[in-house]
């Protein structure tokens, strides 16, 4: 790999290397890639990153399809979001991007390992709703009338935007018995008699428990629902 | 503290409603909420909040996945790494979370090349090559073979190279129901490295000094993807 000839050739041509190298196997490369990954990364070059952008948005595509996300609506910002991750997550380390990826192949295991995550992280996001519309669908007292088709996907955003806010409002709670109370009923899914049990120096009995929950929930209600209703 | 049998709104205290909801609540403060149109509004509230916290921390004990990400990647600052693997050991959501960052998944080539717009064609071994075919160079001890799929054909010529060295040249030809295209031919097999080459102005390829093992070509076309699976050399 003639390093010093490649770092003198323009992003188009880096590109335009990388293209032609990335159809081949890999012991033919002859460094374009990396070389313009290493631009990216270590010299912050725009041009290199929209030129990165392009060359591998197809097969981060087919990544995420490969880690099959629950959805393949949103495959495309999936992707879009891989590569902002590959990027927030490496740029400005301060580190060259040699020392720690000796070459292209590592750089591209972890771009698809970004994918992955990013797939990850909508199978959470999936399972919170899941788990709403289970809770609200069990409930016919806590049920709305059934959503038409058009009115699903919105009723989901609106629905993640809740529960974003509501993760939101947990983390500023900041008393912490009411913390506790909150970790242990709806992270551990422990009843009120089962946190007295456990924990009888933080609390008397259950409905001690009961008190501090019924407190959190009714303060719950009023950020988080009073101002707009589930679903 | 005793509590009388017939109770006020006013009465009700913080977690009551709680205690009616988990059916451990008295008679007379049951009855009473039964009857009370405003209690009945707050337990539609207490539930719906309860629904919702309940929804959003759906694994908030967990690292996040980018946490599991850096983890993985050893881009994780001591501290924190010692922290989420701690985590990690012992939540099985967790622990197959990082399995699949491990060790992603591969997309399968059909599935990449639909979503490609690319057609895959696999040609498949056919019964005895005709004895008209000529392939260039083709030596008179090189063992002929033809793969075929919806009028593509890979000639195929294996021939030994030079005697008793142990490696085979391939040649091969390809032919396709709009003539000749610009491609790329690789190929694989677990003998040896993956090796590329291009056709030619006629569809021609040739690979030297190939290993004894089973093979697969992939032949790279501008809207299709030709593959010739088990190529046994010799």
């Amino acid at each position: 790999m003639a390093l010093p000839t490649m770092r003198q050739l323009s992003v188009d041509e880096v590109a335009a290397g990388c293209r032609d190298e990335a159809q081949r196997p890999r012991r033919d490369e002859a460094g374009y890639c990396f070389e313009l990954f290493r631009r990216a990364l270590d010299d912050g070059s725009q041009l290199a990153w929209q030129a990165l952008s392009t060359q591998y948005h197809v097969l981060i595509l087919d990544w995420v399809h490969a880690a099959r996300p629950s959805s393949s609506s949103d495959v495309d910002a999936a992707a879009r979001e891989a590569i902002e991750r590959f990027w927030r997550t490496l740029a400005g380390r301060g580190e060259p991007v040699a020392e720690r990826f000796p070459h292209i192949g590592a750089l591209l295991k972890y771009l698809q390992q970004c994918a992955v995550c990013t797939v990850l992280d909508r199978r959470r996001r999936e399972q919170r709703l899941a788990r709403l519309a289970g809770r609200l669908q069990s409930d016919a007292t806590l049920a709305l009338a059934t959503p038409g088709p058009e009115e699903l996907a919105v009723e989901a955003d609106e629905r993640a935007e809740q529960l974003r806010r509501a993760q939101g409002w947990v983390a500023a709670v900041s008393d912490p018995a009411e913390q506790r109370v909150i970790a242990l009923s709806f992270t551990e899914g422990l009843s009120p008699a089962e946190i007295a049990a456990r924990f009888p120096a933080e609390f008397a009995d259950a409905q001690a428990v009961r008190q501090l929950k019924e407190r959190v929930l009714r303060r719950a209600r009023r950020a988080l629902i009073d101002s707009g209703e589930v679903a | 503290m005793s509590r009388p049998t017939e109770l006020s709104h006013e009465e009700l205290r913080e977690g009551d409603l709680l205690a009616f909801l988990d059916g451990l609540a008295a008679p007379a403060l049951a009855s009473h909420i039964v009857g009370c149109p405003g209690c009945q509004h707050e337990l539609v509230g207490l539930r719906q909040a309860e629904a919702l916290l309940s929804a959003a921390l759906v694994r908030a004990a967990c690292p996040a996945p980018e946490q599991l990400l850096l983890l993985q990647a050893g881009l994780l600052a001591a501290d924190a790494a010692r922290l989420v693997a701690a985590h990690a050991v012992s939540c099985a959501d967790c622990t197959a979370e990082l399995a699949l960052l491990a060790d992603p998944p591969q997309p399968s080539l059909p599935g990449r090349l639909a979503r490609a717009g690319v057609r895959l064609v696999r040609a498949l071994l056919q019964p005895a090559a005709p004895r008209a075919l000529a392939l260039r160079g083709g030596e008179p001890s090189a063992r002929r073979l033809v793969f075929a799929a919806e009028g593509y054909q890979i000639l195929v010529a294996v021939a030994p190279l030079p005697p008793r060295s142990g490696r085979y040249q391939i040649e091969g030809q390809l032919l396709t129901p709009i003539g000749t295209q610009p491609g790329l031919v690789r190929l694989s097999g677990s003998a040896q490295e993956e090796r590329a080459a291009d056709l030619d102005e006629l569809g021609f390829f040739a690979f030297d000094t190939v290993l004894p093992g089973a093979y697969a070509l992939d032949i790279e076309l501008a809207d299709a993807q030709v593959l010739a699976e088990l190529l046994e050399v010799p």
